[in-house]
């Protein structure tokens, strides 16, 4: 376990003393800064308005900083070949997997916590009092960014960082489309692209379920049941990629 | 009782480049005893560093048999006791070197107190204590190797495996590693290394191996190998007159003469110069032995041949 952590604080300590990480992350805070002034535009609606754009900009950057960032977390270890060091001390090689999991994962943690704090502060400004709810809405955001790094880290234990990140993306897509997947799968006639479609409709991660921000920004919160029910479906999607990448990691070889 | 720590027999692998697949060892064989420097020497390309990276289980292997401490190398068991440098080593830049060291003394679960008394020591040791604050992308070559060698030192192994560790350096550096080296075999410990700056090779090895092709052409101690190849005998002779020195091949070094010559012509030469002049003093006649380098090149021509 402690290995785990002291890889995993290596991860967070390189990617904070990143310059694409400031970068990133300063154009999240100037993103929902820039929500404050939409405010006069949106008559009648103005405080749905600060919460949703507020929100929609915390999760596309944070997705967008785990994508960029995590495409490369591996890569870089091979490419510098840092990893020889790594891998040559008693660690086990699933332990570097799951730090460098966590490692990113607490990044991406803090930094939401400190956009919602901004956020809050705008919502302040504007309503004369905070929105703790809107912390609700990230949280089962957290398992669907989990799933993210997980399916980066998957590809990036046998691909490129290029495609690694381009898969990061596509499922991302492909998981908030995926309802439409089902759709297409019970309006085609093809007998092919029914199973095809089913197949990844129930295989692939569909990340609507983590979704719950228009539901918090008009002010119903989902019952317990729901959260149940996302974080058991998060965690199974988060322990099986990470088995399956570590088992290919393990059979690696590094020339 | 088995006294090897690493044991290969009949070593072999290929790597597959486009659809076909290149042997890089062609079943090499060889054993290292505890307490030993053995170098691995060889030119570019030969198989040393593949060799190495399946002893650290950075890569398996196709065919044959190795065994790290009795279990097969990359085993949590082989790597706890081994430390390792590679070849040109890079490490994590946005950490200084005292932080370097910390993370991977805690991968070989080290306590906080353990490594605050150690890291120093090491420090001291390679000559990087005040350097150990400093990032390390700020470090130049000669010290990169040095964290690296202390970084190989931190869990103090039993087997050091070090990847050309005097490469990039200057003479004092290249000094400083050998007596580091040195160091190790004092306390006991077994220190395997690759090399192509074969003076040094020479200096520090008790045994060495010569991998060529993928294939090992020699190897034993160094003494032995060496012996292999007197070329000439000099005879050193102090107060003699040039002038009895007709037909003989030889040199003027000061007040002395030497004279080339085969084995078998020492006897008439001196019995021939001891008829014209007796009051000459013979001060040492001493085969002439191949230098590793010289030995090395030869064979490697042979080899290509």
């Amino acid at each position: 376990m402690s290995r785990i952590f002291t890889i995993s604080k290596n991860t967070f300590r390189e990617l904070t003393r990143q310059k694409i990480f400031f970068i990133i992350v300063l154009f999240g805070f100037v993103m929902l800064f820039i929500s404050f002034f939409l405010y006069p535009l949106s008559v009648g609606e103005q405080s749905k308005i600060i919460r949703d754009f507020g929100l929609s900009a915390i999760t596309f950057f944070n997705t967008l900083l785990v994508i960029i960032v995590g495409s490369t977390l591996l890569h870089k270890e091979m490419d510098k070949r840092t990893i020889y060091l790594v891998i040559t001390t008693p660690v086990e090689r699933r332990e570097i997997i799951i730090g460098k999991f966590l490692g990113l994962f607490f990044i991406v943690l803090i930094n939401i916590v400190g956009m919602e704090v901004f956020h809050q502060i705008l919502i302040f400004f504007t309503d004369h009092k905070f929105d703790l709810k809107m912390f609700i809405a990230l949280f089962p955001y957290l398992f669907e960014v989990s799933i993210i790094i997980c399916i980066l880290l998957f590809f990036s234990t046998f691909t490129g960082t290029l495609f690694s990140a381009f898969m990061g993306f596509a499922f991302y897509v492909i998981g908030h489309l995926i309802e439409s997947l089902k759709l297409f799968a019970e309006i085609s006639k093809s007998l092919f692209l029914k199973i095809f479609s089913y197949f990844f409709y129930y295989f692939l991660p569909n990340f609507e379920h983590f979704n719950i921000k228009r539901e918090i920004v008009y002010g119903e919160i989902p019952d317990k049941e729901y959260f149940i029910f996302s974080i058991c479906y998060g965690l199974i999607y988060i322990i099986l990629i990470l088995y399956i990448s570590s088992l290919i990691f393990e059979k690696k070889e590094f020339k | 009782m088995n006294n090897d720590i690493i044991e290969a027999k009949s070593l072999a692998k290929s790597f597959r480049i486009g659809l076909k697949r290149k042997k890089i060892l062609h079943s090499i064989s060889f054993n290292i005893e505890k307490e030993e420097i053995f170098g691995f020497l060889g030119p570019n390309g030969a198989g040393k560093t593949t060799t190495i990276k399946i002893l650290t289980g950075l890569l398996n292997y196709d065919s044959g048999e190795v065994k790290v401490f009795g279990v097969k190398p990359g085993e949590k068991e082989a790597r706890k006791k081994t430390g390792f440098l590679p070849e040109q080593p890079y490490f994590y830049e946005h950490l200084t070197g005292y932080e370097f060291l910390e993370f991977t003394g805690k991968l070989y679960g080290m306590d906080n107190k353990a490594l605050k008394k150690k890291i120093p020591e090491l420090l001291e040791i390679v000559r990087l204590k005040d350097a150990g604050r400093k990032r390390i992308r700020t470090y130049s070559r000669g010290m990169l190797q040095r964290i690296g060698i202390a970084n190989a030192l931190i869990r103090d192994p039993e087997l050091l495996i070090l990847d050309e560790p005097l490469t990039g350096l200057d003479p004092i550096g290249r000094k400083e590693i050998k007596d580091l080296i040195f160091e190790q075999k004092k306390r006991g410990k077994t220190v395997f290394f690759s090399s192509h700056i074969l003076p040094d090779a020479e200096q520090i090895c008790d045994r060495v191996g010569v991998i060529f092709n993928g294939k090992i052409i020699k190897i034993g101690p160094l003494n032995e190998i060496l012996k292999e190849r007197i070329t000439s005998y000099e005879i050193i002779l102090r107060n003699i007159n040039e002038n009895v020195l007709n037909g003989l091949n030889f040199v003027k070094i000061g007040n002395e003469i030497v004279i080339r010559t085969k084995e078998e012509d020492i006897e008439s030469i001196l019995r021939n110069l001891f008829e014209k002049s007796n009051d000459f003093k013979i001060v040492k006649i001493s085969p002439e032995v191949y230098t590793l380098e010289e030995w090395f090149v030869e064979i490697l021509k042979e080899k290509n041949e």
